[in-house]
């Protein structure tokens, strides 16, 4: 007993808030779709399609391999049927209707059909002997069933009444339609029952039976020979005796509640509805959730959430997780690799070794599906935090013939990983990177950059390297011999003439690209300012090479001694004569 | 017969080493008749004025303020009339051609430029004959 109360209560507390909810929505939306088809031909299919789905589940379990297989086909087929053959009461129903009256409000319509008014033309008709149908429309759609209506659409009085069923009158053998306060249609042709019906019935109780053998339609026959008022509808024909039961007839046909008990009947019956679909959907819901437990494992990737960009994961354990599931079968089979995903939050990661254990709160699962195993649950990780140092690339070993022409990369990327207080530290002077050009020939050369030529810091070492070769194009150098020319700058007092300039060496010997220097005529020295000189003297002044795409040969100095002469200037400057 | 036959090749190596110098001293000759025709630059100097066929004021720097600047050469001897030129060089950059008449027997001539804000920096006039070579390479600066 306290097993059972026990399964009891771990099943109430596995129950979520969330599991109520959808219950109750569902309930919600089958009540509404029963209010709002009911009494249709659509409603009365529906049952039937649930009844057919019974049918083959129970065949299904008594292994009726055949019986289960033509139910199935037959349920299908119908589920298509209702869609195409009753697409227009579903248009009418969903059209007719506001949101609020598809989602909230019950059918209780306020009455347009002048009942009192049909009711006495009826029963006047009755007394003088003048056969009639008329027929009130329900939610079915009769565009289909009956034929040959002429349109009238004048609204109904006692007069209007009389004189379409009057004798004389070339319409007076059909059916009129009703509907609201509106005389819609007259001469109208109605299905013929083709059931037996008593002899004491003609051609106009056998047309109302048939209307309403395939239809919700209120049929309202006055016979023509006895001056009988007859009503039909749904599987009844009643006869009657008075203006008040047709009247209560019409009104209860329009949904109108004549009496209080009438009332209390329609609230029981909306409440047994409600229940019956509450219940419904929750067998549903417990079918789908709690129905054969199921377990499967699925290998699902982890993620790292919050991880710090500036940190890297240098490696870890394990890529993957195990994970084992449990669940009704429906929804274990539904299941997805994708809808499970394992998270791990990296925010409180630090430099170095990890250990962050798998909680049943880093994995994601579809509801109703629950976890049962992590396998492992635990997840080691190396953490480093790499820094990228951009350093120049320095060739070397080039022969001193050849000159390096351009290069596709002059900066290297180093990724460098260490010890943290280290590698914060590490500044690209202290990192070489070196491109051993004792190979290269004159054209292009595809050089790598050999790990044992890129000097670092100690305990630091090389994570990638970026890139890790370069083309590098060599040119042949010549050689040619230059003369030495001063520059000069500045303004020399009006009273003295520069007039004799001595350059040692005059010439020089550079080196270079010929086509560079083919355009190299001179080399100059670098601006020599004349403000302060009024007498003759020397300098030694730099060559102005700085920039240019040529060196000066290993024998001589970038540096030029030049004497100079000054004499007082005898009479005015040309320009001023 | 020896002593006929021994005659023989020695007249013919006289007539051969005899016609050998021969054309060695034409084309010799004629090198050196080319040679001078070419017109011999005595002077070539840069200077601020040229009075009186004289330059005056050279320099190896000039300012602004002086306006123009002159290339002043003397040639002697001038064997024939011919052109020389006077190439005005800023940076390495040619800035005026000057082609220039030399008649004989000897000639001076000068070339100008005008001197402008944007002159300013190393020059240089390369004294050239109607062959294009450089007889003579004069340098200076242009400066405030």
């Amino acid at each position: 007993m306290s097993a059972a109360l026990n399964h009891i209560l771990f099943f109430l507390l596995t129950i979520r808030w969330q599991d109520i909810a959808d219950i109750a929505l569902n309930s919600f939306i089958l009540f509404r779709l029963y209010i709002l088809f009911k009494g249709t031909k659509v409603f009365r299919m529906l049952i039937g399609i649930v009844l057919l789905w019974f049918c083959q589940e129970i065949a299904f379990s008594l292994r009726f391999i055949v019986t289960s297989l033509v139910i199935q086909g037959i349920t299908a087929v119908s589920a298509l049927i209702i869609i195409v053959v009753f697409s227009n009461e579903i248009r009418s129903v969903f059209q007719a209707k506001n949101l609020k009256a598809i989602l909230w409000e019950f059918p209780r319509k306020t009455i347009q059909t002048p009942v009192e008014i049909i009711a006495d033309s009826i029963f006047e008709m009755a007394r003088k002997y003048c056969g009639a149908l008329i027929v009130f429309p329900g939610k079915d759609d009769l565009k289909e069933i009956i034929q040959n209506g002429l349109p009238w659409d004048g609204l109904v009085s006692k007069e209007m009444i009389m004189s379409i069923f009057w004798y004389g009158n070339p319409v007076h053998d059909g059916a009129a339609v009703i509907q609201g306060d509106r005389v819609t249609e007259v001469g109208v042709i109605l299905p013929l029952s083709k059931r037996n019906l008593p002899a004491s019935y003609g051609t106009r109780h056998r047309a109302a039976k048939g209307l309403i053998e395939v239809s919700d339609a209120l049929v309202v026959v006055v016979s023509e020979e006895r001056g009988s008022v007859l009503a039909a509808k749904g599987n009844r024909l009643n006869v009657l005796y008075d203006k008040e039961e047709l009247e209560k007839e019409l009104l209860e046909h329009a949904g109108v509640q004549v009496r209080q008990q009438g009332d209390r009947k329609e609230k029981l019956s909306l409440c047994t509805a409600g229940l019956i679909c509450m219940l419904c959907v929750t067998g549903i819901w417990f079918g789908i959730t709690r129905g054969l437990n199921t377990l499967i494992a699925l290998e699902v990737p982890i993620e790292y959430m919050n991880r710090d960009s500036a940190v890297k994961i240098v490696s870890a354990t394990i890529n993957t997780v195990r994970v084992h599931l449990s669940g009704s079968d429906i929804l274990i089979k539904s299941v997805r690799p994708e809808q499970v995903r394992v998270k791990i939050d990296l925010s409180k990661a630090v430099i170095g070794h990890n250990s962050f254990p798998i909680k049943k709160e880093d994995i994601t699962l579809p509801p109703g599906i629950f976890l049962t195993k992590i396998e492992p649950d635990v997840v080691e990780m190396k953490i480093e935090s790499p820094v990228k140092l951009e350093v120049p690339i320095t060739c070397i070993n080039l022969d001193p013939a050849l000159e390096m022409i351009n290069t596709s990369a002059a900066m290297a990327y180093l990724h460098l990983s260490g010890p943290d207080d280290l590698i914060k530290s590490v500044r690209p002077e202290e990192c070489q990177v070196k491109a051993d050009l004792s190979k290269a020939v004159e054209g292009i050369n595809t050089v790598p950059v050999m790990k044992e030529n890129i000097v670092l810091p100690p305990a630091i070492t090389l994570k990638k390297l970026e890139p890790d070769t370069i083309e590098i194009k060599v040119g042949r150098l010549i050689s040619k011999e230059l003369p030495i020319q001063a520059d000069w700058t500045g303004k020399l007092d009006e009273r003295f003439i520069l007039t004799e300039v001595r350059i040692s060496p005059e010439k020089i010997l550079v080196k270079g690209n010929p086509r560079i220097l083919e355009n190299f005529s001179t080399i100059y020295t670098e601006k020599i300012p004349l403000d302060n000189i009024e007498k003759s003297g020397n300098l030694t002044v730099k060559l102005e090479i700085n920039g240019s795409k040529i060196k000066i040969a290993p024998d001589f100095q970038d540096k030029a001694e030049v004497r100079y002469v000054i004499r007082e200037r005898i009479g005015g400057i040309a320009g001023y004569e | 017969m020896q002593v006929g036959m021994i005659m023989t090749i020695e007249h013919k190596n006289i007539l051969f080493f005899s016609a050998f110098f021969y054309i060695v001293f034409l084309l010799f000759s004629q090198v050196f008749s080319q040679e001078s025709k070419k017109p011999n630059p005595t002077e070539a100097v840069i200077c601020e004025v040229v009075k009186d066929r004289t330059p005056q004021n050279q320099a190896a720097v000039f300012s602004i303020s002086a306006g123009k600047i002159f290339c002043f050469t003397n040639f002697d001897p001038v064997p024939e009339k011919t052109v020389i030129c006077h190439n005005w060089f800023r940076t390495d950059i040619l800035n005026t051609k000057i082609k220039l008449v030399l008649n004989p027997p000897k000639w001076s001539t000068f070339s100008s430029i005008q001197l402008r804000e944007s002159d300013k920096g190393p020059w240089r006039v390369e004294v050239t004959d109607s062959d294009g070579n450089i007889l003579n390479t004069l340098r200076f600066s242009i400066t405030d």
